[in-house]
């Protein structure tokens, strides 16, 4: 019972609230580093950036990959990362 | 001496200011590998490859790509809607696709009904009004229905896709009256796409007239899908070039081919 009194701050809480953030990619929630722009985005999950082939929408709408380092995430961000797949 | 590829030159698909030597389309869904379905499009002699919008699965991104086997610069890579069903996903989807595949091409596809995967024209045309706005260039899935086709060539769609059968389900032309009425009606190209079986299935169709042929299953589902694709290639030149060289008329009775003057041994 003795931790329900505890009120030292517990900094590594503190710190994953200040430094990361939750985004909704391709439907789940996913915890990544604060302010990522979609480039980072990108690396983080090890996606590899294809000319033709991959899109990217945020909160439903398509961003260019001109703008990829310009568009910067934020908490609750739905991200949507596509690519082409065989199909009829 | 006449020359097949001369006469192909000479008879191009033209869809929205582009043109096409080869007037056979392949999708490129349930192939056994990338590899084979490299190997069926080069076989098929087609230079339109239909492909899906499907999210990167983020927990094993680095699978491998379509794209690493389809040059985008030698093909036409026409993205498809498939799996919309409001015109909403539909244009959604698209936006994706353009985005994608660097092109305003796209093949637009919304589906009604899960169990005959039969298009919602009305959704389908109120997603194609808003995308032809948007300045795409709108290749709709339809139904065999001349009326609606019509409509679809007064907003602005560069070609109507009206199935022979439904998707997958290889039976091939269902109802050749309604094929040939959408041919009357709209001047845009027609494009038979879903419900080819087989090579065998494609001259009928093409003998209507129609200026193209979609086929994905009758491939990816055939013994040897590379086979099917010249197969397929020749199918739709037969098809093609009877229906330029035009029918003989239909008859009810024989007439004989030999003369009938001067048999042997008749008195």
């Amino acid at each position: 019972m003795k931790e329900l009194y505890n009120t030292s701050l517990d900094y590594e809480a503190l710190e994953d609230i200040l430094l990361y953030m939750v985004l909704y990619i391709n439907g789940e929630p996913r915890e990544v580093k604060d302010e990522l722009n979609l480039y980072e985005l990108l690396d983080h999950l090890g996606i590899a950036l294809r000319e033709v082939g991959l899109a990217i929408s945020v909160n439903g709408e398509v961003v260019p990959k001109s703008k990829y380092t310009d568009v910067r995430l934020k908490e609750g961000d739905s991200v949507e990362i596509i690519h082409l797949v065989g199909g009829g | 001496m006449l020359d097949l590829e001369k006469l192909l030159e000479e008879d191009p698909l033209e869809i929205a200011g582009r043109t096409f030597n080869s007037r056979l389309i392949i999708g490129s869904g349930k192939f056994k590998s990338f590899q084979q379905n490299k190997e069926v499009l080069e076989a098929s002699g087609a230079q339109i490859i239909t492909v899906a919008v499907r999210r990167v699965n983020i927990t094993d991104p680095n699978k491998e790509n379509l794209l690493d086997y389809i040059d985008p610069k030698k093909y036409l890579i026409l993205p498809n809607t498939a799996g919309c069903y409001t015109a909403e996903e539909a244009i959604k989807t698209a936006m994706l696709a353009r985005e994608a595949t660097g092109i305003n091409w796209i093949k637009l596809e919304v589906i009604g009904d899960q169990k005959t995967l039969l298009p919602d024209m009305e959704e389908t045309l109120k997603a194609a009004k808003i995308l032809v706005k948007e300045g795409f260039v709108v290749l709709p899935y339809i139904f065999d229905d001349p009326v609606y086709a019509k409509k679809f060539e007064d907003i602005g769609c560069a070609a109507v896709m009206p199935l022979a059968a439904p998707i997958g389900s290889g039976l091939g032309l269902q109802n050749p009256y309604n094929i040939m009425f959408i041919k009357e009606s709209v001047s845009i190209p027609v494009i038979v796409d879903a419900g080819i079986g087989s090579a065998a299935d494609i001259p009928p169709v093409m003998e209507l007239g129609v200026d193209a042929i979609l086929t994905n299953t009758a491939l990816a589902e055939a013994k040897d899908p590379i086979k099917m694709a010249v197969a397929m290639k020749y199918a739709v030149i037969a098809g093609r070039l009877s229906y330029l060289a035009g029918r003989m008329p239909k008859r009810d009775y024989a007439v004989p081919s030999s003369p009938l003057k001067g048999v042997p041994y008749k008195s």
